[in-house]
């Protein structure tokens, strides 16, 4: 069974969802405090979990950008581990550098709480969503407005970095954007919550197919 | 020694907080035309060298206080 490095941090509240979504699905989580250094050849991927590291205090993911298991991250991203970000995972990411771009408060004002229709747009050898024609997800934040200046967003789309983008954009984000891959296209990220989407019970099962991609 | 860091968003960056602001103060009928929200932290530095604590300020705004991509700030040394 794959070892998946869960990264955990105070305030979050979907590290246990997306450690148990990877236990469902015959992965082998494993919990990473933020103070603890790790080892990355010990783990085939690792999740940077949702809710709100820190309190969202001072910039959604900031704090958590700066704990001490963070080097071994940027470590792990360079040995080309697969890393998915996702919700506060995807501004955690942003703030520590290993993600282009940056997370603002939605155009609206609002926390909005919805199911979104996700369409894949590039993809990696690990990443692959492209045989899908789109994804169900949910999606639940106040700050996934994705922004980055003209010359970085013009960078991501030359260098086939957006990964998904919104079919109705929920939040204001540029050019619809849901989701990016790093330049290596190891490490990527998504508003949406794929661990919320395992069973059709839940509303749909399309976070599975994301899920197992590592 | 008190230093105020004062950040704003980028001009070219939608401020959301600041235009809800604005259109809930628009329509108690004030009278203004623009809004921006921004954050203002005060730091305590034990060291009088104001151009040592100028640079340790603007390290720690650069490294962590600000958002390059999305946030201006500036720096002002406070009344003790």
């Amino acid at each position: 069974m794959k070892k998946i490095g869960v990264l955990r941090f105070p305030g979050a509240n979907c590290d246990r969802d997306i450690f148990h979504a990877l236990q469902t699905l015959s992965y082998q989580p494993e919990w990473l405090w933020h103070k603890d250094r790790f080892d990355p050849s010990h783990f085939e991927g690792f999740v940077v979990p949702g809710g709100f590291s820190f309190g969202d205090y001072l910039r959604p993911g900031v704090i958590a950008s700066q704990s001490p298991l963070i080097p071994d991250l940027i470590s792990a991203s360079q040995k080309q581990k697969p890393i998915l970000g996702i919700c506060n995972g995807f501004q955690i990411l942003c703030e520590a550098g290993l993600l282009p771009g940056a997370l603002l408060p939605n155009q609206s004002g609002r926390f909005i709480d919805k199911w979104t229709v996700l369409k894949p747009v590039a993809s990696s050898s690990v990443w692959n969503l492209k045989h899908l024609k789109n994804l169900c997800l949910p999606i639940a934040h106040g700050e996934g407005r994705f922004f980055a200046p003209p010359d970085m967003l013009k960078a991501l789309w030359d260098r086939q970095q957006v990964w998904l983008t919104y079919h109705q954009n929920p939040n204001g984000s540029l050019d619809d954007i849901a989701g990016v891959l790093n330049q290596t296209k190891n490490v990527v990220a998504l508003m949406p919550h794929p661990e919320r989407a395992l069973f059709s019970w839940m509303g749909s099962s399309d976070g599975r197919k994301l899920l197992k991609c590592f | 020694m008190q230093w105020g860091i004062r950040i704003m968003p980028k001009p070219e960056v939608l401020d959301s907080s600041g235009r809800t602001v604005l259109q809930a103060l628009k329509r108690e009928g004030f009278p203004l035309t623009d809004c921006h929200i921004g954050k203002y932290i005060i730091l305590n530095l034990p060291t009088t060298d104001s151009q040592r604590a100028y640079t340790q300020i603007k390290n720690m705004a650069e490294k962590v206080l600000h958002n390059p991509l999305t946030e201006n700030f500036t720096i002002e040394k406070l009344e003790s």
